[in-house]
């Protein structure tokens, strides 16, 4: 069925992919680290401003 | 009750429904959910805003001071990432997508991080470049009270065998760690520093080294 809603939606969150992520913060750390991470960017996420968008990614290199 | 009665009072059914009244609807729907949204984010926002606007300025002087030079230190910075030379853009090669320092510099600015550590694998003369062209002209005072900006001139060698000489660093005077960033990379007496010394001044939680490597991702405004 036809929703055209649900198009109008998808067009904003496209909108929102084609910003372009950038790397604001980048560390290395280890696995036993996840919980001080997280307070880390916690604060970090609390003081940016609004539009920033902040996001944690957290990859695995072994 | 007669035939006809019960026919006049029925709900009409799907077929009499007009496609277009469906669309409207929709729209209609899609078009409040919105409004909402955006209304109760600005809520969100402004209380934010006045929370922080009080602890930065309690900490570490105005904030629209620090953000305004952020706001210019960004778009100079996008500007000058622009304008590099191919050969240096090349040189500078896998750097360059990750090149942009402005949230380093964000997060000092705004009392988070002591300092932010102006380096770029085999971009020294990129990095001067923009340390100079950039960063000294709308970062120092008297746009900014209380930032500082200087160079590595001696030889200062991480666990991992990095060599910091020549690398620029820009710290916030008033921070809690300031005496610690500048023991850590200007005394002269040293020529070592550890892993958890450079976490500590960078704010990086716990030791640098691990197999996991962290990023704190943010969208490019528009």
């Amino acid at each position: 069925m036809f929703f055209p809603g649900l198009y109008v939606l998808n067009a904003r969150k496209l909108t929102g992919r084609m910003r372009k992520e950038l790397v604001a913060i980048e560390y290395f750390a280890a696995q036993d680290q996840l919980s001080e991470i997280n307070e880390h960017f916690g604060r970090y996420k609390q003081a940016a401003v609004p539009h920033m968008d902040i996001t944690l990614s957290i990859i695995s290199q072994t | 009750m007669r035939k006809s009665d019960q026919s006049d009072n029925a709900a009409p059914s799907f077929s009499s429904v007009s496609p277009w009244s469906i669309v409207l609807v929709t729209v209609a729907a899609a078009a409040v959910w919105t409004a909402m949204r955006w209304l109760g984010r600005r809520r969100t926002q402004d209380r934010r805003r006045t929370h922080w606007q009080g602890v930065w300025d309690r900490r570490i002087g105005p904030a629209s001071e620090r953000l305004a030079a952020w706001t210019a230190y960004r778009a100079q910075e996008r500007k000058w990432g622009g304008s590099l030379e191919p050969a240096v853009a090349e040189a500078v090669a896998g750097d360059v997508r990750e090149m942009n320092f402005d949230g380093e510099v964000y997060f000092c600015l705004m009392g988070l991080k002591p300092c932010v550590l102006f380096a770029i694998n085999q971009g020294a003369a990129a990095v001067d470049d923009l340390v100079e062209t950039v960063a000294k002209k709308v970062l120092l005072p008297p746009a900014v009270k209380g930032m500082a900006l200087k160079q590595i001139r001696h030889s200062i060698v991480g666990e991992t065998g990095i060599d910091w000489a020549g690398a620029w660093v820009l710290w916030d005077r008033r921070h809690r760690l300031a005496l610690a960033v500048e023991d850590t990379f200007f005394n002269e007496q040293k020529n070592t520093v550890s892993d958890v010394e450079l976490a500590r001044v960078l704010d990086y939680p716990g030791y640098i080294n691990g197999n996991l490597k962290v990023q704190y991702r943010v969208l490019d405004p528009l």
